[in-house]
């Protein structure tokens, strides 16, 4: 087990303004000091930081900080996501800004628990970091049936779908949902990501998913090598 | 027995057990979040942990509708009860090959969670509500003990031991003949609404069956003790 470290940005005085110290905020994001955060993004916008600057050098650091601990399993899900809210509310501030720079997001994700199951946090807690990583998300809530992930992935012209599924019931439903795609013949159009408590990457492999996510974590980190993966397959 | 009003040619009629209300420990909630030692858990994640076992006590009504149904035949994958309800499972010869009734149940813990952490997700309280859930998995674990060791009384009273708890969607057998299951109480009202998909609403609910084996037949290593 490694001791995850503050990766600290390089050359992030020469982007700030004189005097400028982003050391409270990577702490706040890191102890999810939420209020803090937004009066300190608020702050920075005031004195005029490119949006980019303050997500990149202000946010960043302690949130990967907190995803890092998580991964080495020194932290775990509530703290991450007392992380994530206080993400949350800086990303508020500077995503209208980003959109008014024309800076897309990192990609657009359709999220949803299976047909027949109702089971809601798990692909909240995914929605949550998938969002502070920087992807469009439109989340299609419990219980959705293979035409609705269809129906919406091509409508948004998603990069990514992911199929939640909480209990050992309803994984089949992963594995219908794949094969309405394929039927429907738009599997090739996207990237598909499965994850819940009783999946794994045996039962990715089995049903033909891209990826699985054990954890949000991972399904964050999943789906920015599937988006660099594709972009680079496309240049 | 439960439902005593069973015979071979007939269900027994519909019985209803309330759990004792579960005791949700904090210690069993912050190890489900994989918290093994509990010394350094943060202040503000204890806090909330905390909070969310205590209120999860106050939204629980555990209840469970159940009711003997003799088996007319278990035949390899093939149940078929006096019903003439039939469901598929491999699972079925080795674990109910010497039943001569079987106890379907449906079990729920109420409507209360789950209202409280829809409120707590739509006002962004993500945490507590993931604490809250996780209070309401140990709880119908808890009510499902419960009603066992409730169904295992009786059942070694008339010389017969439990299986164990099977249900549509477990391994092999087909979450889709949960519609078939459901209508094996169709006379009576549950508590538990089945929807298209059939996922269940209350979503802390649970559906199976339980076996019923003489104890003068050889014990399967599946069985209660």
């Amino acid at each position: 087990m490694t001791t995850p470290t503050l990766k600290i940005p390089e050359g992030w005085e020469g982007r700030a303004p004189d005097g400028w110290d982003w050391v409270p905020l990577w702490e706040a994001i890191e102890q999810g000091g939420h209020i803090f955060t937004d009066e300190f993004v608020r702050g920075a916008i005031d004195a005029g930081i490119n949006p980019r600057v303050i997500l990149d050098d202000g946010l960043f650091p302690g949130f990967n900080l907190q995803g890092d601990r998580f991964t080495e399993q020194i932290i775990f899900i509530p703290e991450m996501l007392i992380t994530a809210r206080a993400m949350k509310a800086g990303l508020a501030l500077i995503r209208p800004l980003l959109a008014a720079n024309d800076e897309k997001p990192l990609g657009i994700f359709v999220m949803g628990t299976v047909l027949g199951d109702m089971h809601d946090i798990g692909q909240s807690i995914v929605t949550i970091m998938l969002e502070n990583a920087g992807f469009e998300i439109t989340n299609l809530g419990t219980d959705v049936h293979p035409d609705r992930f269809i129906e919406t992935a091509m409508e948004q012209k998603a990069d990514l779908v992911g199929f939640s599924a909480l209990l050992s019931t309803t994984v089949y439903y992963q594995k219908v949902t794949i094969e309405e795609f394929e039927k429907a013949g738009h599997r090739g159009k996207v990237n598909i990501l499965i994850g819940g408590a009783p999946t794994t990457q045996e039962w990715a492999n089995e049903i033909g998913a891209d990826g699985w996510g054990k954890d949000a974590i991972a399904a964050v980190n999943l789906a920015k090598d599937l988006i660099a993966k594709n972009r680079e397959a496309w240049a | 027995m439960p439902g005593n009003a069973t015979t071979a040619l007939a269900p027994g009629s519909c019985e209803t057990y309330d759990p004792p209300k579960p005791d949700i420990l904090l210690e069993h909630v912050l190890r489900i979040q994989g918290y093994r030692d509990l010394t350094r858990v943060r202040d503000d994640v204890r806090a909330i942990a905390t909070k969310m076992a205590a209120r999860a006590g106050d939204l629980l009504a555990p209840t469970v509708v159940y009711r003997p149904v003799p088996v007319r035949a278990c035949d390899g994958e093939t149940l078929t009860l006096i019903t003439g309800t039939r469901f598929s499972s491999a699972e079925f010869a080795g674990i109910l090959g010497h039943c001569d009734r079987v106890i379907p149940f449906v079990l729920t813990l109420g409507n209360g969670l789950d209202q409280e952490v829809i409120g707590l997700l739509d006002s962004g309280d993500i945490v507590e509500a993931l604490f809250l859930e996780t209070a309401g998995w140990l709880a119908i674990e808890q009510a499902s003990r419960s009603f066992a060791r409730h169904l295992q009384q009786w059942a070694l009273a008339d010389g017969f031991r439990l299986t164990r708890r099977l249900g549509p969607g477990y391994k092999d057998w087909d979450l889709r003949e949960q519609r078939s299951f459901f209508e094996l109480f169709s006379d009576t009202e549950l508590p538990v609404h089945l929807m298209e998909s059939c996922a269940m609403i209350p979503k802390k609910s649970r559906s199976g069956l339980y076996g019923l084996a003489p104890l003068s037949k050889p014990r399967h290593n599946s069985q209660l003790n």
